[in-house]
């Protein structure tokens, strides 16, 4: 009987024991989007506001990146009350980015990831987004632009003057990692 | 039928091995296999709730339970659900993001979580929202906010649209003063004073619509003005006051010249207070128009 409690036991808690082999921590992050008007060339950025995780098991890892929307500052007040209220920011607070990597593949100098975007209430996927990968010392620094448009995410570009802006709002990244 | 109703099952089968044995061995030992077989189960559901990610109580929807169970301890789901192809899916029930309703509820986004249990097959452990450390202000959305703030941009859209079309008529006006008060300070045609007039008071109007919406515009706690935006309402303390005195002192000219007298007095510099009052709106045109 000893015996089957024993096993029992840890039937349960081996499948909990194999939980992460690794995971990395995002340290820093700037994260910029950029938008065209005939009139204004404007760029919104987000320091340290972003957090991030990427789990590692059986050889695959898991990333989520969450940034809250009004951490992104473009210089002007007005602007980003703006971007918050299109963006529908007060009612979705965070976009998120979601990834999947093989381990073997975070070795690599440019890395080509799927991502799975929330943003306004809506989720995109980008396909085969480069990253640039460099290590430095125990961190690792990962860069790369997601071509972010607009329409993908049901957002009705905003207008001055009777002029909208471009349906392209490109996103620069550049992040730091570190691995525990 | 999931991985719940297997741990139910697992469960009872602890208890039935207890029953099976109380005959033959006596009543001690299976008062002291009980206590052995509760101790397990409680050891089984603490696990799996340590295991799970923490989530959110509004987060929880029964569909992300399953799957996060599953992959949690895959052995324990059921072949029938293994089958189905989303044995491997969502791992993480806390990851099920929520959609905000206008009326204020918070439900379980429903696309997501079909996504976590369809789109991501073949992923292993997965981090959660929770998890990164967001307070939860932060990671709560608010219909009462949003609806505040784009009554804001209304408001500021038509500001912004009226604006533009006060800058008509005022520019005009502009134009139409020399003809109004004649040459070499005589009085000039009743027609064009008249023009001028009506041009000045459709600007005031006007005017005073377009700074309406800029004023009763919700205010958002905790944001201070920055950039541009700065110089836009330093100038309309500017042009603000302008549009007050430029008709006041219109309206005495008007008089005067009416009256076939030359323009005198605080009047005189009526042309002036509009020429600074235009420059002014302009400026503050510009200042939001262009970076």
């Amino acid at each position: 009987m000893t015996k089957k409690i024993l096993a029992a036991f840890l039937f349960v808690l081996l499948p909990q024991l194999a939980w992460a082999d690794s995971q990395w921590v995002l340290e820093h992050s700037t994260l910029a989007y950029h938008v065209s008007h005939p009139l204004h060339e404007a760029n919104g950025v987000s320091h340290d506001a972003a957090k991030g995780k990427g789990l590692c098991h059986a050889g695959e890892c898991n990333f989520l990146v969450a940034v809250p929307v009004k951490s992104f500052d473009s210089g002007n007040s007005n602007r980003d009350l703006h971007m918050l209220q299109v963006t529908l920011g007060a009612q979705f607070p965070l976009v998120v980015v979601r990834f999947t990597l093989p381990e073997s593949e975070l070795t690599a100098a440019t890395v080509h990831a799927d991502l799975e975007i929330q943003f306004a209430g809506q989720k995109a996927e980008y396909k085969q987004v480069a990253f640039q990968r460099v290590t430095k010392g125990g961190e690792t620094e990962v860069t790369g632009t997601i071509p972010l448009q607009l329409s993908d995410f049901k957002i009705k570009p905003p207008e001055l003057l009777g002029i909208a802006i471009k349906n392209e709002a490109p996103v620069k990244v550049d992040t730091t990692w570190r691995q525990e | 039928m999931g991985c719940g109703a297997i741990r139910f099952g697992l469960s009872q089968g602890s208890f039935g091995n207890t029953v099976l044995i109380e005959t033959p061995k006596g009543a001690m030992e299976t008062i002291r296999l009980r206590v052995a077989g509760v101790f397990c189960a409680f050891l089984f559901v603490a696990g799996l709730a340590c295991a799970a990610q923490p989530a959110s109580a509004e987060t929880k929807t029964p569909a992300a339970e399953v799957p996060a169970l599953c992959v949690r301890a895959p052995a324990l789901c059921s072949a029938e659900y293994q089958a189905s192809g989303q044995g491997e899916a969502s791992p993480v029930m806390g990851e099920v993001s929520t959609l905000e309703m206008p009326d204020g509820t918070v439900v379980a986004d429903p696309e997501q979580a079909s996504g976590q249990q369809q789109g991501q097959a073949g992923s292993g452990a997965q981090p959660s929202l929770e998890g990164l450390g967001f307070p939860k202000s932060e990671i709560q959305g608010s219909a009462r906010e949003q609806a505040l703030l784009n009554k804001r941009s209304h408001m500021l859209q038509i500001h912004q649209k009226l604006g533009l079309i006060t800058a008509v008529p005022m520019a005009i006006s502009l134009f139409t003063g020399p003809g109004a008060k004649g040459h070499h300070g005589l009085p000039g045609s009743p027609g064009g004073r008249n023009l001028h007039a009506t041009l000045g008071g459709i600007t005031t109007g006007l005017y005073i619509a377009t700074a309406y919406y800029a004023i009763r515009a919700p205010k958002i706690q905790g944001t201070e003005p920055r950039g541009l935006i700065r110089l836009h309402r330093a100038l309309a303390w500017v042009h603000g006051a302008g549009m007050i005195i430029t008709p006041i002192l219109g309206a005495i000219a008007y008089s005067q010249l009416s009256n076939g007298e030359r323009i005198h007095g605080v009047a005189r510099y009526h042309s002036i207070a509009a020429g600074t009052t235009f420059a002014a709106y302009m400026a503050a045109l510009l200042s939001v128009s262009l970076k």
